[in-house]
């Protein structure tokens, strides 16, 4: 019973917000909708027993990608309230995917006979240790170097344009 | 009022392009008249590109008080107070500078127990500015603690200028002619004392800030001033001698019997970073605290006895003339242009302000700095508003 | 001519009675409390036993668990506002004695104990100044995102063996994870003042404390190699039986790990050194400028009860938890000591080092200390590879370096000691003559 009305709790957060994403027109509000939701789906994955899923959900999700999505909406955006709206052309089309893409889901969902598995809350660290570096080894290899990969991109993309001087230096007088 | 402002303050925008739109957003920031770290009311104007600061223009004349036209109205003595407010940490050697100049011009001599007392109260005086220094630059650093140690010594200091002038920041103690009266009983043994006292408290601040790996790093290598650039700007003091050039008014032009002491001048050598940062400046400010103990000490062993002061009318009535008088305030050289039409006051006082000309150079050393280290910039040039806008 | 028109708060409903009682029954009712403070404090008490009592008695059976868990939640509470109230009132003293005055001394008699509850209600009633600019909500929000996960990391932390709230697996990640949504309040708050200021604070905040997260990871990954296990219980489990069972002694990686962690955690609180986000002199207050009253103080809340939480971190991964060095019964008092202790160097690092610029503190984690943790990481598990009996000549030099590691640590130990012990008996004497002699009393 009390597992069913914290489902409920999360889940309802979690619509919520991901609604508010797509009704709000300010990036920064969007921004943090999307944290809440993230928050809200941590909260499914402890309610699930994926307890180690769902810390990591929280460290890496939000407090790293979350974070940097708010610094580049925070950094990039001209006004205090920065406002999208789609036009008429684009709210079509956005209607006509988004319309079929849903109908797709809840057919999947609906057409398949879902079996309750058990929920084994056993040590999932250790599990999840034992079998990234055991059976799902060579994965977890490709995504550290897929990672790496990424780093190297963002530091060349990053890099300063022009030589940077010496911050400090001053070279003989200059008149002002 | 956009355009108003801009009207007002034409060079508020950064003289060159607009930023295009593909361009990060220049900031600019108003480090405002009200800030912690802007010693008295400056206003800095930055244009910054994220951290970096493009350009600093400093405004000032908040704390204008029209000192010089005041000295057109009132007599010679009773400017004598307006002195002490210009560089309100300094207020001996600000009351000395104006005194030599009207005695100057005057012909007053001055006996020699006057002398020796106003070389005592003008070295304390510069202690304790220096402290104050010290310790706000500390502050700005974020260094809580040697503010609170330095306001200690300059509590002792304040205590003996209190006995013997009766007040603990303006005292208008030096007066045209020699000093306003003798010394209290006991005086020269607590002065001993506090300097036996405070020796060993400036290895103290050498070992919490000085040498302080985290105030090096923010401190060395910031603000470079070349001697010349220095020298062309007018900056003179601590700005000056810690780019290196050993210029000191009491060597070069000495006055008051300072050709009779012994003490040193230290210049900046670019020990943590490039000659004339502000590690340098903010290190020779501790090295004159101890020359100055070292003078004060002599002086008090030479003190002889005698009238504290010459005999000179109430009001004072100097012959036409005029006259430029330095002296070496802590934080610079400090002038008057007396110009007497043979009145009771001056004609015209003209006052150069050490801070004034030292503040002149913060528009050049700032671009190309990080935003922190124009804090580090204005604690370690050491400015007094009062002495700017006068 | 632009004027500014203060807006006219108007009490309508409600609050205009509460208003209206308050001033008028306070008026008369707070003197009434205060002359009779003593009778109403053993009222309170009676009444908390009654309460408990009957709760005990006609809804415990209903109801166990969930009255267990409210009853915990509000001891956390309890827990975190006395340790955020202590923490304030200890940092004012612990100020003013480094900087070699007193301290708060007046309210409640006694060296001022007092005044962070007198704090707290000139807070409580000030007034509730929002910028016209600000977002709203957003700004409204932001103290409560810095405060709540602060303390909800005290959730899976452990007192003791039965003294914890949820006794999780991933305990150990979980309170980092906590710790590590704090950085959106602070950077939602210099959002939302809407002032270039706040608002380079909370840039700066946000890319200090995300950095610092990973080099403050490593190092407790380092000891967690060392145990296998991420179950807080089972890492403070492991360090019974005395000073050198601690896990700090146990290899020299996880010596140099816990100092690392405890400069990250630093970064991580925004403390001296690194309080840059704060910098009092050259932000005023950085993200929290425009927040006054109550919001203030909850930001301010926030990091100190932070400052607990990751000190309790590092007492109970490094320094043995709720056991005792010397061997007797393990308890909460020793980690709620051994936190205290840690929460105090704090302060005393906070009052004696200056503050690092930004890029000196990015360039420290990314250039130093995140290869350096990265190193203690990989030492760590070797260690643990090498250190088991199909090595033996290794596991000897091992034994040795472990009980050196933990007689240094005694020495370190008696250094601080004689330190204290030196400038407290020669505490006239190093004060110099001149303040003997003319003191008040001399």
């Amino acid at each position: 019973m009390l597992e069913i009305v914290i489902f409920i709790l999360f889940a309802a957060v979690a619509v919520i917000a991901g609604l508010a994403i797509l009704v709000s027109t300010n990036i920064v509000r969007m921004a943090y909708w999307l944290i809440a939701m993230l928050i809200s789906v941590a909260g499914l994955y402890f309610l699930m027993g994926a307890y180690f899923l769902g810390v990591i959900q929280i460290l890496v999700y939000v407090g790293g990608v979350a974070v940097l999505l708010v610094f580049g909406v925070m950094l990039t955006s001209r006004q205090m309230a920065p406002k999208l709206r789609p036009g008429r052309v684009e709210a079509l089309w956005l209607t006509v995917v988004a319309a079929v893409l849903l109908s797709g889901l809840i057919l999947s969902v609906v057409r398949v006979r879902w079996e309750p598995g058990a929920v084994v809350a056993g040590n999932s660290v250790a599990e999840i240790g034992r079998s990234l570096l055991g059976e799902f080894l060579g994965p977890f290899e490709l995504v550290s170097v897929l990672l790496l990969v990424a780093m190297l991109g963002a530091a060349y993309l990053a890099r300063p344009k022009t030589p940077v001087q010496g911050a400090q230096q001053r070279k003989g007088t200059t008149a002002l | 009022m956009k355009e108003i402002e801009l009207q007002c303050q034409p060079d508020l925008l950064y003289d060159g392009e607009i930023p295009s739109d593909v361009r990060t957003e220049e900031l600019m920031l108003n480090m405002g008249p009200q800030h912690p770290s802007t010693h008295g009311v400056l206003r800095v104007v930055l244009q910054t590109d994220g951290e970096l600061v493009l350009k600093a223009t400093p405004y000032i004349g908040y704390l204008h008080r029209c000192a010089e036209k005041i000295a057109e109205k009132v007599t010679y003595r009773q400017f004598t107070p307006y002195t002490d407010r210009l560089d309100y940490l300094a207020a001996m050697n600000n009351n000395l500078g104006f005194a030599l100049a009207v005695e100057k011009l005057g012909g007053i001599e001055v006996p020699p127990r006057a002398d020796y007392l106003r070389v005592i109260f003008a070295e304390l005086n510069r202690i304790g500015s220096h402290l104050m220094a010290t310790g706000s630059y500390g502050l700005d650093m974020g260094a809580f603690t040697p503010l609170v140690y330095c306001f200690r010594e300059r509590e002792w200091i304040m205590d003996l200028f209190e006995s013997a002038s009766g007040a603990r920041l303006t005292y208008s103690y030096i007066t045209i002619g020699g000093v306003r009266e003798d010394l209290p009983d006991g005086w020269v043994q607590r002065c001993r004392e506090f300097l036996d006292y405070f020796e060993p408290k400036i290895t103290e601040y050498n070992n919490l800030l000085s040498y302080n790996h985290i105030f090096i790093n923010r401190t060395g290598n910031v603000g470079v001033c070349p001697a010349d650039l220095a020298v062309a700007y007018g900056g003179t003091g601590p700005c000056l001698r810690g780019s290196g050039l050993a210029w000191d008014l009491r060597k070069a032009t000495p006055y008051c019997r300072y050709n009779e002491f012994d003490f040193d001048i230290p210049v900046g050598r670019g020990q943590n970073g490039a000659v004339g940062d502000c590690w340098d400046r903010y290190f020779v400010r501790i090295l004159e605290m101890v020359q100055s103990v070292r003078i004060v000490r002599q002086a008090l062993d030479k003190l002889t006895d005698g009238p504290v002061q010459t005999k000179v009318p109430r009001i004072v009535k100097l012959p036409a003339g005029e006259v430029y008088y330095e002296v070496e305030n802590p934080r610079g050289q400090l002038g008057f242009h007396l110009v007497s039409d043979g009145g009771t006051s001056a004609y015209r006082l003209k006052i150069r302000g050490p801070s004034f000309c030292n503040l002149s150079v913060l528009p050049v050393l700032a671009p190309n700095c990080l935003l922190a280290d124009i804090s580090a910039l204005l604690g370690s040039i050491d400015i007094v508003m009062g002495e700017v806008d006068r | 001519m632009y004027t500014y028109e203060r807006p006219k708060v108007e009490y309508k409903g409600l609050s205009l009675t509460i208003v209206r009682l308050a001033t008028k029954w306070g008026a008369i009712g707070i003197p009434l409390l205060l002359r009779f403070a003593w009778g109403v404090f053993f009222a309170a008490v009676v009444a908390v036993v009654a309460f408990v009592w009957i709760v005990g008695r006609f809804i415990n059976p209903l109801l166990p668990w969930f009255i267990r868990d409210v009853v915990v939640v509000v001891g956390l509470l309890a827990f975190v506002c006395i340790v955020a109230i202590i923490g304030i009132w200890g940092e004012r003293k612990v100020s003013g004695r480094i900087q070699s005055r007193l301290g708060p001394m007046r309210t409640g008699h006694w060296h001022g104990w007092a005044q962070s509850l007198a704090d707290g209600l000139k807070f409580v009633q000030k007034e509730d100044l929002i910028p016209r600019d600000a977002d709203q909500p957003l700004f409204r929000l932001a103290p409560y995102v810095a405060l709540v996960p602060a303390f909800c990391a005290y959730l899976a932390l452990p007192f003791g063996v039965g003294w914890v709230f949820r006794s999780a697996d991933v305990s150990l990640l979980f309170v980092l994870a906590m710790l590590a949504i704090e950085v959106l309040g602070v950077i939602m708050a210099g959002w939302a003042s809407n002032s270039k200021w706040s608002l380079y604070g909370a840039m700066r905040e946000g890319c200090q404390l995300v950095s610092y997260e990973i080099p403050m990871g490593l190092s407790l990954l380092a000891a967690v190699v060392a145990t296998g296990s991420v179950n807080l219980i089972e890492l403070g489990e492991v360090q019974s039986g005395g000073w050198f069972s601690w896990l700090i002694f146990q290899n020299p990686f996880l010596f140099l790990a816990f100092f690392t962690y405890y400069i990250a955690s630093l970064a991580s609180c925004k403390r001296s050194p690194f309080d840059l986000p704060e910098g009092e002199s050259e932000l005023v207050a950085g993200f929290h400028t425009e927040y006054s009253g109550f919001r203030f103080v909850m930001f301010f809340f926030a990091e100190y009860v932070a400052m607990f939480a990751v000190s309790a971190l590092a007492t109970i991964i490094f320094l043995g938890g709720w056991h005792s060095p010397i061997g007797g019964p393990s308890s909460p008092l020793w980690f709620v000591l051994k936190s205290t202790f840690l929460v105090w160097v704090q302060m005393w690092v906070r009052w004696t080092l200056p503050r690092i610029r930004i890029d000196q503190v990015m360039h420290a984690c990314v250039k130093y200390l995140l290869p350096f943790t990265l190193l203690l990481f990989l030492g760590s598990s070797l260690w643990q590879l090498y250190d088991n009996p199909a090595h033996p000549a290794f596991k000897t030099f091992a034994h040795l370096l472990h009980y050196g590691l933990g007689c240094v640590g005694l020495l370190l130990l008696g250094l601080y000691f004689t330190g204290m012990g030196y400038g407290y008996y020669n505490r006239n004497r190093l004060v110099g003559q001149m303040a003997r002699k003319h003191l008040p009393g001399a």
